[in-house]
């Protein structure tokens, strides 16, 4: 996986996480930014500089991954049923090939541009799950 | 940290609807009962500790990034 060439998202005005990123509560705002040619878009942080986080759409691993949220989180973000909600999952390299992680999927109020990392409660689901070779 | 010393089958209350039972206590390993709204989410640390772990690693992963254009369009 080779970021060497960026373009920016069509909407640069930044996102917003209230509680940051888990394991990094610091980490609030940032631009999600991807390549034309890459299923993979970047995380980046605007307040902590390096803090990059890869990130893929979940569908890709599973086309039926359709995460319930509950009511708190709704809230949080700011969102209903009718909302716009972008769904990401973070991407990691291992040796076995790429792998998503479905269980703490970041989750995007387009509308509002905020966002979360949210631990769902299905234990079924992977913190590590198959990127399948050629959509990397 | 509130420390609190409980018996078997004693409880703690968390705000007006977390209730925490101590169920089971033998040889060093406490089983506990949860009883929350449903909106509640309740994990084992370890899954927060290996949630971040991940996140870390993929982090790790990316290399070096150009910078990012803050100026917009």
């Amino acid at each position: 996986m080779t970021l060497a060439a960026i373009a920016i998202d069509d909407d640069t005005s930044g996102l917003h996480f209230e509680e940051g990123i888990i394991g990094v509560p610091e980490a609030r705002h940032f631009q999600l930014l991807a390549r034309p040619d890459s299923p993979v878009r970047v995380l980046c942080s605007t307040d902590l500089p390096g803090f990059n986080l890869p990130v893929v759409d979940p569908t890709l691993v599973d086309p039926d991954y359709r995460p319930e949220f509950s009511q708190r989180v709704a809230d949080a973000l700011g969102f209903d049923e009718t909302s716009e909600l972008l769904i990401l999952a973070v991407a990691t390299i291992e040796a076995e090939g790429p792998m998503a992680n479905l269980r703490a999927p970041i989750v995007i109020n387009v509308a509002r541009r905020c966002g979360a990392q949210v631990i769902l409660d299905d234990r079924r689901l992977p913190l590590r799950a198959r990127l399948v070779a050629e959509t990397v | 940290m509130l420390v609190l010393t409980r018996k078997l089958g004693e409880s703690v209350v968390i705000g007006n609807e977390i209730r925490v039972t101590v169920i089971e206590c033998s040889s060093g390993i406490v089983r506990l009962g949860f009883e929350a709204p449903p909106d509640v989410s309740i994990y084992r640390a370890e899954l927060h500790r290996e949630i971040a772990a991940v996140n870390e690693a993929a982090r790790s992963a990316v290399p070096c990034l150009p910078p990012v254009d803050r100026s917009g369009k």
